[in-house]
């Protein structure tokens, strides 16, 4: 019964002190709620005028305005597996494609791992290739435990990558597919899939320099 | 006399609006310095707008996804209009990578595939940023198991907001929590997606 009681109390003791810590958060919380407007007054405070403000902010759109691409140029959403070629805010063409499939291949016995994802950020088209050859790089051979080969011939693999190759650079590329029923999904090696007749008026619409933007 | 009352009402009321046109002048002319200063330095960049109640992945100035937030709490200190870096994102269940396994059946072939995808990633995680930012994203809850959610989301921010408070006031660090709730389940884990590593945040807080 008394232990129970030395329970009870402790456990009173220590709910008590957490509200109370509680109830001290609140407090403060509530004393830096009101600062969120009072810093921006401040800092009005020591600002020129409305007019001087209006013009900053003209001539600050304007130079964000020219950060952007004045051509066309690519959006990927890797997640979704979506390629748009937009001019300003219009679509140009809208197609489902296939990006990485975020797999990790280790070298059996070696210190080399790859992670196959698709890069994300800002790249521009660096080189655009009619009925492209595939150089298999190391990993292709790995994957499917096969030697690497020391001739550089054996690597050539053609007839894989479609009609056309838009690459972005460090070996990535925009490409056709043998694969057509798995584009929308996300399978390959970091390169992006794109069905033929997509890749076709991509092939047409984009040269080199189009920025490319993927996330 | 009423005209001169008239005329004093007039020039309070004018002066209000003034200063209010340029507060909110200043707080644009802020966020297009801080949104500039990002677009030439940066490649991809969210900026967080709680006023226009969305979130906006950009890059050179360009919308290249927006977000809609459907609801947003905040607690803590203000926040200063710099870029603030993710440095974290964290799930309960959080995505994994399958390994390759060299010399299997090809996975093209057969169809099954083993690969990290949209549907793969949390709906409900956390993500930390500099300035001792925190933010709760998470879906709005559907099914039977919202109620159970929704106790779970509002313990969590009833008490240990204000618990880091007391324990931030204590070290003397700045601490700012948001619990943002998004559209639905695939907005959210796109926007798990679209988070890479250190991706920078711009906070528009008015």
């Amino acid at each position: 019964m008394r232990k129970k009681k030395l329970y009870f109390s402790i456990l009173g003791v220590i709910l008590t002190v957490f509200l109370i810590l509680v109830g001290i958060g609140y407090y403060l919380g509530s004393r830096t709620q009101s600062r969120w407007k009072a810093v921006l007054v401040a800092d009005n405070s020591t600002q020129a005028g409305t007019a001087s403000k209006r013009v900053d902010r003209v001539v600050l759109e304007r130079k964000i305005q020219k950060l952007a691409p004045k051509g066309v140029y690519i959006v990927i959403d890797s997640g979704k597996n979506i390629l748009c070629l937009r001019k300003g805010t219009e679509i140009l063409l809208r197609a489902i494609v296939s990006c990485g499939s975020g797999n990790i291949l280790q070298e059996p016995g070696g210190k080399r791992t790859w992670v196959f994802d698709t890069p994300r950020g800002v790249f521009s088209i660096t080189s655009e290739i009619k009925d492209p050859s595939w150089i298999k790089p190391d990993w292709a051979f790995i994957e499917e435990a096969k030697e690497i080969p020391t001739n550089p011939n054996d690597r050539i693999e053609t007839g894989v990558l479609g009609d056309y190759a838009l690459g972005f650079g460090d070996g990535y590329f925009i490409h056709g597919t043998l694969y057509t029923r798995l584009l929308g999904r996300n399978v390959t090696h970091g390169c992006i899939r794109v069905g033929d007749k997509d890749l076709k008026k991509l092939f047409v619409e984009v040269t080199i320099g189009t920025p490319i933007f993927i996330y | 006399m009423r005209t001169k009352w008239i005329f004093i009402i007039f020039l309070l009321l004018l002066s209000g609006g003034l200063s209010r046109s340029a507060d909110t002048e200043t707080q644009v002319s802020q966020s297009l310095q801080a949104e500039f200063s990002l677009a030439v330095s940066t490649d991809l960049y969210i900026v967080f707008d709680i006023p226009g109640q969305k979130i906006d992945l950009k890059a050179k100035g360009i919308i290249l996804r927006t977000w809609k937030i459907e609801k947003i709490r905040l607690w803590g200190d203000p926040i200063p209009l710099n870029p603030a870096s993710l440095l974290k994102k964290s799930a309960l269940f959080p995505p994994q990578r399958e390994d390759i396994k060299p010399g299997e059946t090809d996975q093209e072939t057969t169809f099954e595939l083993e690969t990290l995808e949209l549907s793969d990633m949390p709906s409900s995680y956390t993500l930390r940023l500099e300035q001792n930012i925190s933010m709760y994203i998470g879906p709005q809850s559907t099914g039977w198991t919202s109620f159970l959610r929704n106790i779970g989301y509002s313990l969590r921010w009833h008490f240990y907001p204000p618990l880091k408070t007391v324990w931030t006031k204590v070290k003397k660090q700045s601490f700012t929590v948001f619990e943002v709730t998004l559209e639905n389940k695939e907005e959210s884990q796109a926007f798990y997606w679209a988070l890479g590593e250190n991706s920078p945040f711009l906070i528009l807080p008015f």
